[in-house]
């Protein structure tokens, strides 16, 4: 037992420990992971640990990809200040009329198509959030439901295509891409089914939580058509289009979101809210909300090149191979320690430390690599909403007004986990969900 | 007493599981792991955990890790000379390569280059024979099909591309598969068939062209910091020079093994293959060679390599007509 | 105003401008990649340019927003815990988590960074990502800059948590 303390390799898990300590004590996220990285990392490469972290900056601020968070964020700030995103929803509630919770259903679905057009999670839950917040909360939704809506629908970006984790993914896994991304539609799709089916249920239930519109709010035809199209599709069309030009092909997702920039500058010009004041203002919540995302992933990727440098790596496979269990027991085990892995780390070393290890296991065991790869993405979508290490609560927290709390955020997030294994549940009883899109349009050759 | 064992860091330029992690990386420290009697042990690490994938040889230089495993070419904006020790338009196909490498000056030149430009132990370790020249929506046959198609592609070939008629996108490697699926470009290069198998690219488009005549072979390398390499014992030193060499010859023989899987993948899936035809291939030789020449006018070393890899094609351009046969064409 | 007031106040107004000044560059990377995809549509001509210029905004931006975030008091921390303790505990919390967990690891950047500006500088690097290969020293000592700013700002603000902790007041707080 005692060797089990003074092996130094043990020593990579103290990590984990210090820097929930740093979290817990109010530390700001960013700075918290860049500490105990330097301090660890000191451990770990001596004095090239200042070359080490400065490098892991360097690739994230060279990261072209990465370049569609501020346009994101941008495009959202100026319809949400210009006062076309609170037109939209009130359009978008006279759609849904008494329907309990339906414009938290509409966020879910904004949600899903933002999902279509991005893998980066931050940026598509920050342009939802910032449009849909202020409207949910003044129409008196539940403070919690809008938390962990906006925080699940956020997340769909990572497992809806396109993604940036199954690109990766992929590779690490020596699964086709391709059938990867074909597998994930309907997973992605059932989640986002499940969500809006939970609103609906809950707000049921309880009417306080999400309202829909009185009776003598709700406006007959007549008026209401000019307000749908004058305030709803303008800006939908929007969202469509930045979506439609990655899907047709004409824009790679970067590109996109500058399209999509644009657009809200020109969009702002047609409804004659364009002033240089709100562009200024725009500009200030850009940069704010940028930099604050972007160091918390700074120090996300110092933290995980730390732990796996010093080996984190080679010490979780050790832990899993002393194990010897069924088949249908090593899945479970597999998805439990990636969900486990996924309250303290981030997707990237989820991905690295166990994908190498699990694939050519399950493989052997007989299942279906690619219906196991799409359990697994889940959980790593799961991993962006458990706390501590909750990415998108931190980007939530970002944009929130300060009458939301972080209690608000915790409590909303606990029901989606719960989803999320719902969706798991649900794709071990009927995996066809995800095999059946990749055979369909992978099995045949080309004609 | 027992002898000191070493345990060393190396970081690659390579996602975890591809062939150039497995077949050359991971090879490379299980064969110094046997050879040493596990006396030094290596941990390998994919591109982007611990240093940036496309900068190993400045993380190495500056002792982030002890070793590295990467495409030279990759430090082409620090020295261009790197583009040719990884194998450009003009090069050399993999079997003279070879033969320049380890029989020619090409360690030799390869090890002081990268010691006087670099600072750290460089030697190759891993080749890839002949690309795929593109995957692609568009059947490019001949030069006049170049004329405004969109292609992605990087390093020299990038400067080279244009003068064919296409034009070049830059794009990062994660975003070039979907990028070809949503056919915002017409095609791309990516690696030999076997290795882009696992990519998929032959999912997404129908049409594939070879031969890969702007990379026509590609080596790769370790680079080994320089201290570290110093507080090694003399044996440990050849054993890591001696693994290199195999690594070189295993994994061109466990590639072309792959590429071998991979054209059976492609008939099954009905991809149309595309022989391009000689005038092209001659084309894109001729504008490497040019390209070559070109940047040899500003850099000493690159004049150096290009001079001694040249009169070694040569010299080579004799022994080949030795070796062929008619009817096995 | 005291010395110290004085030095934050200097600090604050550096940051505020720098960030202020620092935001307007978002503007020119949406026309850059709105006009590359024109560009590549409309006269199947790609720029050279578009690939570099948006991956050196795009990190300038939000590294020189680093410190301006810091000013505003965006950066994200889980209150849920510091909430409950008392007002003298966090302040020592405040004052502490600026000795312990900021100016160490951002002292180690900036210098790094200015060690990694200095490098690309003396060895004349030029980007490999696209054929434009444009030098790459003035993006990295940006990079160098924004850590100075962001450790400044720090300053400021560790000083200002440290002179409650030690005059005891609470009017700092906002
Ligand atoms: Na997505
Ligand atoms: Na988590």
């Amino acid at each position: 037992m005692l060797d089990f303390l003074i092996n130094w390799e043990y020593f990579v898990l103290l990590m984990f420990l210090g820097v929930i300590g740093a979290l817990f004590i109010g530390i700001p996220v960013a700075f918290a992971l860049m500490s105990m990285s330097l301090l660890f990392g000191y451990v770990g490469f001596g004095d090239a640990v200042g070359a080490m972290l400065i490098r892991r900056v360097w690739d994230i601020a060279n990261n072209y990809v990465l370049g569609a968070v501020p346009l994101f964020v941008f495009m959202g700030a100026l319809l949400e200040r210009s006062g076309i995103a609170a037109k939209l929803f009130e359009a978008m509630m006279q759609l849904t009329g008494r329907l309990r919770g339906g414009l938290a259903v509409g966020t879910v679905m904004m949600c899903t198509i933002f999902a279509a057009s991005t893998g980066i999670i931050g940026a598509s839950e920050v342009v939802i959030g910032l449009l849909a917040i202020p409207v949910l909360l003044s129409k008196g939704f539940n403070k919690s439901l809008i938390c962990g809506t906006i925080c699940a629908g956020g997340s769909l970006g990572t497992i809806i295509p396109p993604s940036v984790v199954i690109v990766v993914y992929g590779p690490a896994a020596g699964l086709s891409v391709g059938r990867l991304l074909a597998a994930a539609v309907f997973p992605g799709l059932l989640l986002s089914l499940l969500y809006i089916v939970y609103i609906i249920i809950r707000c049921g239930i309880r009417p306080q939580d999400g309202p829909g519109l009185p009776r003598d709010e709700i406006m007959p035809w007549k008026r209401k058509l000019p307000l749908l199209l004058g305030a709803l599709l303008p800006p939908l069309a929007l969202i469509f289009a930045v979506t439609g030009t990655i899907l047709l092909g004409w824009a790679a997702p970067t590109e996109a979101a500058a399209l999509g920039a644009f657009g809200a500058v020109i969009l702002c010009g047609i409804y004659r809210k364009l002033t240089f004041k709100g562009l200024y203002e725009a500009c200030i919540s850009t940069i704010k909300i940028s930099a604050m995302i972007m160091l918390v992933l700074t120090g996300g990727t110092m933290y995980t090149g730390v732990f796996l440098g010093l080996g984190g790596a080679d010490v979780s496979e050790s832990l899993i191979q002393a194990m010897n269990l069924s088949p249908w027991a090593t899945v479970a085990l597999f998805l439990f320690l990636a969900f486990l892995a996924g309250f303290v780390l981030d997707w990237i070393s989820v991905l690295l430390i166990f994908v190498p290890i699990f694939i050519p296991i399950v493989t052997k065991l007989g299942f279906n690599p690619i219906w196991f790869s799409t359990l697994f993405l889940i959980m790593i979508q799961t991993s962006y909403l458990t706390p501590p290490m909750a990415p998108a609560i931190f980007y939530l927290k970002g944009i929130v007004p300060p009458e939301i709390e972080m209690n608000d955020m915790f409590r909303g997030v606990v029901p989606y986990i719960v989803l999320q294994l719902i969706g798991i549940g649900l794709l071990i009883t009927f995996p066809e969900i995800a095999l059946w899109l990749p055979e369909y349009l992978m099995g045949g050759g080309f004609k | 007493a027992a002898e000191k064992t070493f345990k060393w860091r190396m970081t690659t330029s390579w996602p975890t599981g591809v062939p150039l992690y497995t077949e050359m990386a991971e090879l490379f420290a299980k064969k110094v792991d046997m050879l040493s009697n596990g006396r030094l042990k290596m941990q390998v690490l994919p591109g982007g955990t611990i240093a940036p994938a496309l900068e190993v040889t400045d993380s190495v230089a500056k002792g982030i890790c002890e070793i590295g495993h990467l495409w030279p070419g990759y430090d082409i904006g620090r020295d261009a000379t790197t583009a040719i020790l990884g194998g450009w338009a003009g090069g050399m196909e993999s079997v003279p390569m070879l033969h320049w490498l380890y029989t020619g000056d090409g360690v030799k030149l390869w090890r002081e280059f990268r010691m006087e430009k670099f600072g750290v132990v460089g030697m190759p370790c891993g080749i890839r024979p002949t690309e795929v020249f593109l995957h692609s929506h568009k059947a490019i046959r001949t030069l006049e099909d170049f004329k405004g198609a969109k292609i992605r592609t990087v390093g020299a070939w990038a400067d080279i591309l244009p003068k064919l008629g296409a034009s070049v996108v830059t794009l990062p490697g994660n975003e070039v598969f979907p990028a070809l699926e949503r056919k915002v470009i017409d095609g791309t290069e990516w690696a030999t068939p076997g290795e882009n198998v696992i990519s998929g690219f032959h999912e997404v488009a129908k049409y594939i062209v070879i031969p890969g005549a702007h990379q026509p072979s590609a080596p790769f390398e370790i680079v080994i910091n320089k201290s570290k390499w110093e507080a090694l014992p003399k044996d440990l030193q050849t054993i890591i020079e001696q693994a290199a060499m195999l690594v070189t010859f295993e994994s061109w023989v466990r590639i072309g093994k792959l590429d071998m899987g991979a054209m059976e993948v492609f008939k099954k899936k009905g991809n149309e293959i595309i022989q391009l035809d000689s005038a092209t291939q001659t084309a894109c030789l001729k504008l490497g060679k040019e390209w070559a020449q070109e940047k040899a006018g500003k850099n000493e070393w690159f004049k150096k390599v290009l001079a001694s890899m040249n009169a070694f094609e040569d010299g080579w351009a004799a022994v080949a007509p030795t070796r062929y046969f008619e009817y096995k064409k | 105003m005291g010395l110290l007031q004085r030095i934050c106040y200097g600090i604050d107004r550096i940051t505020d401008i720098q960030g202020k000044i620092a935001c307007l560059i978002a503007l020119p990377m949406v026309v850059s990649l709105v006009y590359e995809v024109f560009a590549r549509y409309m006269f199947n001509a790609p720029t050279k340019w578009s690939y570099d210029v948006t991956y050196m905004i795009y990190g300038s931006h939000y590294l020189l927003g680093a410190g301006f975030a810091l000013l505003y008091k965006v950066h994200i921390r889980i209150d849920v815990i510091y909430n409950l303790f008392p007002q003298k505990i966090r302040q020592v919390i405040d004052v502490i988590g600026y000795i312990f967990f900021f100016f160490p690891v951002v002292i180690i950047l900036v210098l790094s960074a200015i060690s990694m500006a200095s490098d690309a500088y003396n060895s004349g690097e030029v980007s490999q990502f696209s054929p434009w290969a444009p030098i790459l020293w003035p993006f990295k000592s940006i990079m160098a800059i924004a850590f100075i700013f962001l450790f400044l700002q720090g300053i400021a603000e560790f000083l200002r948590a440290a002179t409650i902790l030690i005059k005891g007041e609470s009017r700092g707080e906002n």
